[in-house]
């Protein structure tokens, strides 16, 4: 059943979760949006699809704006939608880091443009945690039934 | 909420299963919409990414495992200033164009971890008769993958490749450097430091 009302709580854990997560993705985007070139040399040396690196480049910071700006400003079902491109995306993020660092390679994340740092097992525990928050946005009751978060604190 | 059919198994409940269709199909128009924005943005920037046309870099990569040539190794300052005078040796430069611009090993190529497949080929041309590829970078540690990836990518055991131990600015402020100057390809004259090797 469809919950009609939902713990104050969890509304402000929800509230908290949409608003960074989608700082983290407009960061993301705004961060690798200046040099399509560098952000495509990154996605290259996961040496996963290196075909797509390009086309991935240019897409991709835009895709993660839009995403951010949506979780941020749009109606719940959007929020809710934008949620769960937030999670596919953070599922193929988390598979290609895993995927280099099971392979050794010794590369720079890429995550939030030059200069993130290297792969290590913190990146894949951070992709975790914002995959968790995807879900959690998902599911979301608050916006299923549009209650918002109010001060309830004495 | 569950629903039973008349024999009491639990059956899907139509309304959420329309209701993810419903979330799915809005998530796809999202990620539409940005990777439209997102190329239509790129074909309009001057400086956008020439998609079809991109090469990535072929002198720095992260892939493991050596070539067949001799293993990478550390030039000390000394070694390095000695060796830099010998006919059979090819310098090459690998910090920032900007950085090169500004000063650099006379007769150094240019050689970044970004260098295209074109660079890379070009260098390899300029080796050919050469038993020494010398590597400098900003330090030390960012020689290593240009130098690795040349060896791996050269595999020729008649070729050795050095890195210069402290990169260019050791090297420069310590006094020993071979030759040293301004950005011919920039129109200054190239400024001869040699007086100053040991």
């Amino acid at each position: 059943m469809i919950a009609t009302e939902a713990k104050p709580a969890l509304l402000w854990v929800t509230w908290i979760a949409r608003v960074v997560l989608a700082g983290l993705f407009l960061y993301a985007g705004l961060s690798k949006l200046g040099d399509p070139t560098a952000f495509a040399i990154e996605i290259d040396h996961y040496e996963l699809l290196p075909a797509l690196a390009p086309y991935l480049a240019v897409s991709l910071p835009v895709i993660e704006i839009v995403l951010g700006l949506a979780l941020l400003a749009l109606p719940p079902v959007w929020r809710r939608s934008a949620a769960l491109a937030c999670a596919g995306l953070m599922l193929a993020f988390t598979y290609a880091a895993g995927s280099a660092l099971s392979r050794g390679l010794n590369i720079d994340c890429g995550c939030f443009g030059g200069g993130s740092g290297p792969i290590t097992g913190l990146t894949l525990v951070r992709d975790g945690a914002l995959l968790g928050a995807c879900v959690l946005l998902v599911w979301d009751p608050a916006a299923r039934t549009s209650a918002q978060p109010r001060a309830t604190l004495r | 909420m569950k629903v039973r059919s008349v024999n009491g198994n639990d059956l899907p409940n139509p309304t959420v299963a329309m209701g993810m269709v419903d979330l799915v199909w809005r998530a796809a128009l999202l990620v539409l919409i940005g990777a439209t924005l997102g190329a239509a943005g790129n074909a309009l920037r001057p400086a956008g990414l020439a998609v079809t046309a991109f090469a990535p870099p072929a002198t720095c990569s992260a892939s493991e495992g050596g070539g067949a040539g001799p293993a990478v190794q550390l030039a000390t300052q000394a070694e390095a200033t000695a060796l830099c005078a010998d006919t059979g040796t090819l310098i090459a430069d690998v910090r920032p164009a900007q950085k090169f611009a500004e000063g650099h090993v006379a007769g150094a190529i240019h050689l970044p971890c970004s260098a295209s497949e074109q660079v890379a080929s070009a260098a390899e041309n300029g080796l050919a008769d050469k038993h020494l590829l010398l590597v400098y970078g900003e330090s030390t540690d960012d020689a290593f993958p240009v130098a690795e990836q040349m060896q791996r990518r050269l595999g020729r055991a008649d070729l050795a490749i050095r890195v210069i131990e402290g990169g260019f600015s050791a090297w420069s402020e310590a006094g020993l450097a071979c030759t040293s100057g301004e950005c011919p390809a920039c129109g200054a004259p190239e400024h001869d430091h040699s007086e100053h090797a040991p």
